[in-house]
């Protein structure tokens, strides 16, 4: 019955409107009222200079990936006669690879891996993390077990949990989201935990005690809320770290298995012709950091947003 | 960063350097044996909202070896401009105007404008001629460095280079400062310390370097009052055994009339009133200074006297009033005090106040005889007082149960509370006893560590009790069972003392205040509205409060949310834990009265703890002193004040400080 009393009352009824509802209409009034300032502090954090921004590159990118079949009409492995081209040449906006696929589609459709990662990975990371985190506040033995999970999973260094977990369940997506997931469970989950053992014994949770609110009212309508601040700008920084570990799979040959396009695999493969042919390295690199970037900055913006 | 102030029509003019006119008579010393001289100081602060000028042209002068008091209450500018005298400000916060002159070390040095001075020239003004003492003794040592450290560390920056003689003079500082066995305790680390022997180690440190001048920022704020009273006598002593000039910044008029020569009263980040500490506690010509010393409680006071508060809240600096900024609070305010400026204008010896309405004292309630106060006051508070308030005291003093009369509402039996660690063992209750009758207001007074909270959080419910018994209603309840839980959350409520931390940040003022009742599933949705509006206007205020966040709010007005929730499902109990002590003295007087009245309105049992022996007087029928987690005295109110029977209460009354400035003649003559 974790229902906002003051928000979730439209009932227009007999109850005579509040007092405080300014002149209006009767019912739904008081929670129409006219908003000057954007209410929820996140978004207001998102909306400063550097979210939108972040925002936009983050955006763009990822929404170019997403609409890569109808950007490019090439497909990302077919090869074709011209290899090596420059931008420009032969129908190739952003010219070809060593083996004449089109560069453009292929860096368009390798981002469609981070898209995963991004919109997948991380958050059932953030699920399985947050689930054992409430496990862990629940009771002292559930914490102590919770807790040396954690410290194993964080005693792997990601990419030798990479190379295990490839050996384990071979090539491929799964295996990057498994590998990712593993790395986020104990991130998210120590950050909660802490975050609600704190503001478990902060004064206005006692005070709802007090005030009969049972252990369930007390973490979802008072300690979640409060708790909850490092976790969201976390996530967009776990975001980041992800498109990172993706491309060091893929660059060392333990992620995406060519032919299928990958960021660090298009980075691995323009090695050979970095000082001749730039512009093939320069693709992947400038997603890759784009992406970063634009997640920190979101991050940071939430952060600014979270503290007001 | 911006100067775009106007110029105050009492800033003196362009050259700072020469004695304004007036000076002698503004001032009541010539500026010739001035040490530190003052002048239009302005300090801005870069903030989101544009700058917020928290000091708006301060003048002062401090001669060798006298004592200051700065006062003012949260926001007045008092401690920003103790910052600024030696440019220490938070990183937003600049010196956008004025003079700070410090007189060389010897006749006829140099004199050097701190406000203009370079980093290098303050840093070796900084703990060698201006030595600073800051209010939390807990945070402001090294926790890692040894006492000796500290005190060698503060010796060494300032150029004394014998290793032998810095040892050597730290012995004889920290004997100097009162702590037994100087020469030992130079090896321990702060955490050996308690709060008032660290408050000493951070004079002894202040004074390392023999400094002309001493800046207190609310010295004693953070202790017990017994410590107050003992680390004001060594403060007082030191300055008059070394000559010391000191600044005390404190918001506490006992402190000020205990310690201090003469007294400069900060509003809104101006001067409002200056002068020496008898003629303006005596009799004050500003309002607002009389509106302070009315609002502050004092046991010399008739009992059951209501307390004075001043309404309203203190200016937004950020768009500084046109007029006096104390206009919207006076009940004396014309026309002229909301659109021009006064000015700092000359009433007798050494004495200046910037009003316009006022010419001459303003009335202060009588100590010990009843009468109320007359002629300044505003027509609502005599209204008030006629309006039947006076019989209050009365009533309370008849209210006052024997035990056995009638049956208790709560009582606690032999109550005992010990946390267990691996290491230690502490006991925070020890045999506690008390009763609680219907419709009285328990004091309970103590000291910090004497157990006060740990019985509140045990009343609660909170943590169980380790010996002993509740009963509440009749009922056992020190084991509660579900339904007994049930009962005690609708009956007994609690007020917190942090009006801060105690409101849900992320939750609706409306929200906050009917979480109880949604809680314990109490009446619809609409009725919740209903009951959240009524409940602050009971507690006076705007029923559109509903809809905003605990932030919108200032200390005072947080403190009422926090009563309104604490009253939502009708207890019978109400437990109020230090509810004032985070509080303004002119805000502290509005919630006592607030509780008074709800208490005697509602029929309410009330505990109401607290650390200070003055205000728990005026608000309860009877007082429990606690010490060291033991009862050491209980008793009706008045009588205890007045008879107290143990030495620890005796001890806690006399180091009340009180406001009265012949307290200190003796000490200060």
């Amino acid at each position: 019955m974790a229902t906002d009393v003051l928000s979730a009352a439209p009932s227009p009824g007999p109850v005579p409107a509040p007092a405080h509802a300014p002149g209006a209409g009767p019912g739904p009034a008081a929670a129409a009222k006219p908003r000057r300032r954007i209410r929820n502090r996140y978004l207001r954090g998102l909306m400063t200079p550097r979210g939108i921004i972040g925002l936009a590159l983050v955006g763009v990118l990822l929404g170019a990936g997403l609409a890569a079949p109808l950007l490019t009409s090439h497909d990302p492995n077919f090869q074709s006669a011209d290899a090596l081209v420059g931008p420009g040449s032969a129908g190739h906006l952003y010219g070809t690879d060593e083996i004449g696929r089109d560069l453009l589609s292929r860096l368009l459709y390798s981002i469609r891996t981070d898209l995963m990662v991004v919109l997948i990975a991380v958050p059932l990371g953030l699920l399985i993390g947050g689930a054992l985190a409430l496990v862990a506040v629940t009771h002292r033995v559930a914490d102590v077990a919770v807790q040396r999970l954690f410290d194993l999973l964080l005693s792997f260094p990601s990419l030798i949990l990479g190379l295990t977990v490839t050996a384990i369940a071979g090539f491929g997506a799964g295996s990057i989201v498994t590998v990712i997931v593993l790395i986020e469970i104990p991130s998210f989950g120590r950050m909660l935990r802490g975050a609600i053992l704190v503001h478990r014994d902060r004064e206005y949770a006692v005070a709802a005690r007090i005030g009969g609110a049972g252990p369930l009212r007390l973490l979802t309508r008072h300690v979640l809320p409060n708790a909850a601040d490092p976790v969201v700008v976390q996530v967009a920084v776990a975001m980041s770290v992800a498109v990172i570990l993706e491309g060091a799979m893929s660059f060392i040959g333990i992620g995406i298995r060519p032919p299928d396009a990958s960021l660090g695999g298009m980075l691995s493969a323009s090695r050979p012709y970095l000082e001749d042919h730039p512009f093939y390295a320069l693709g992947p690199l400038v997603v890759i950091t784009a992406l970063v970037v634009g997640l920190n900055l979101i991050a940071e913006a939430l952060n600014r947003g979270a503290r007001r | 960063m911006t100067i775009s102030l106007d110029k105050p029509i009492d800033e003196p003019l362009d050259d700072p350097l020469a004695a304004p006119a007036g000076s002698a008579t503004l001032h009541g010393l010539s500026s010739s044996d001035a040490l530190l001289r003052v002048r239009g100081l302005h300090v801005t602060f870069t903030s989101e909202r544009g700058p917020v000028h928290a000091v708006r042209g301060v003048d002062f002068d401090l001669a060798r070896g006298e004592t200051l008091a700065i006062v003012g209450e949260s926001g007045s500018g008092k401690s920003t401009t103790a910052l600024a005298l030696t440019k220490m400000l938070p990183g937003a916060g600049a010196v956008t105007g004025g003079s700070v002159l410090l007189d060389g070390p010897a006749p006829g040095d140099p004199v050097l404008d701190l406000a203009s001075a370079g980093e290098d020239e303050l840093r070796r003004i900084r703990g060698a001629r201006i030595g600073m003492i800051f209010q939390d003794p807990m945070t402001s040592l090294n926790p890692l460095l040894t006492v000796g450290r500290h005190l060698d560390e503060a010796m060494r920056a300032h150029g004394v280079a014998d290793k032998r003689k810095r040892a050597a003079r730290a012995v004889e500082l920290l004997d100097l400062v009162g702590i037994a066995d100087p020469a030992k305790r130079m090896r321990d680390h702060p955490h050996q310390f308690s709060g008032g022997m660290r408050q000493r180690v951070m004079i002894a440190l202040a004074l390392a370097n023999e400094p002309d001048i001493l800046l207190a920022d609310e010295p004693t704020t953070a202790l017990d009052p017994t410590v107050q009273a003992q680390i004001l006598t060594l403060l007082e002593n030191l300055s008059r055994e070394l000559g010391t000039a000191t600044v005390l910044i404190t918001h506490n008029m006992g402190v000020v009339a205990r310690s201090a020569a003469r007294v400069m009263v900060l509003y809104g980040g101006r001067v409002v009133e200056h002068g020496r500490t008898e003629d303006v506690l005596a009799a004050p010509q500003h309002p607002y200074t009389a509106g302070l010393l009315r609002a502050v409680p004092r046991l010399d006071a008739p009992y059951g006297q209501r307390l004075h508060g001043i309404p309203g809240s203190p200016p937004d600096l950020a768009s500084p009033p046109e007029g006096c900024a104390f206009a919207d609070r006076c009940t004396l305010a014309t026309d002229q005090c909301r659109t021009e400026q006064p000015p700092l204008r000359a009433v007798g010896s050494g004495r200046t106040v910037a009003c316009w309405v006022s010419d001459g004292p303003l009335p202060l309630p009588l100590a010990a005889s009843g009468a109320v106060v007359s002629g300044g006051a505003s027509g609502t508070e005599v209204a008030e007082a006629l309006d039947g308030k006076q019989a209050f005291a009365a009533a309370r003093a008849a209210d006052v149960h024997e035990a056995g009369d009638v049956e208790p509402v709560l009582s606690v039996e032999g109550l005992g509370k010990v946390f267990k660690s691996r290491r230690n063992r502490v006991v925070a209750l020890d045999d506690v006893s008390l009763q609680l009758f219907p419709g009285e207001t328990l004091g309970v007074v103590g000291e910090s560590g004497s157990g006060k909270s740990t019985l509140v959080r045990t009343l609660v419910g909170v943590h169980p009790p380790t010996a002993g018994r509740i009963v509440f209603g009749g009922r056992d309840v020190t084991r509660p069972s579900r339904a007994d839980v049930r009962t005690l959350r609708r009956s007994v409520q609690m007020v917190f003392q942090d009006p801060y931390a105690s409101l849900n940040p992320r939750m609706t003022v409306g929200a906050i205040i009917a979480d109880p009742l949604v809680s314990q599933g109490l009446g619809t949705p609409g009725e919740h509205r209903r009951r959240v509006g009524e409940l602050l206007e009971r507690v006076g205020l705007d029923p559109a409060a509903a809809d905003r966040y605990p932030r919108d709010f200032s200390g005072g007005q947080r403190q009422r949310i926090g009563i309104a929730r604490a009253l939502a499902p009708e207890p019978s109990v109400l437990i109020c834990d230090e509810p004032v002590s985070a509080l303004d003295v002119s805000v502290q007087a509005q919630v006592v009265n607030l509780l008074a009245d709800l208490q005697a309105d509602l029929g309410l049992s009330m505990i109401f703890i607290a650390h200070d022996l003055a205000v728990v007087r005026q608000i309860s029928h009877r007082i429990t002193v606690m010490r060291g987690g033991r009862v050491v005295e209980t008793g009706p109110a008045e009588q205890l004040c007045a008879d107290p029977q143990h030495p620890y209460t005796q001890a806690l009354l006399a180091a009340v400080p009180s406001p009265v400035p012949a307290a200190r003649t003796a000490a200060a003559a």
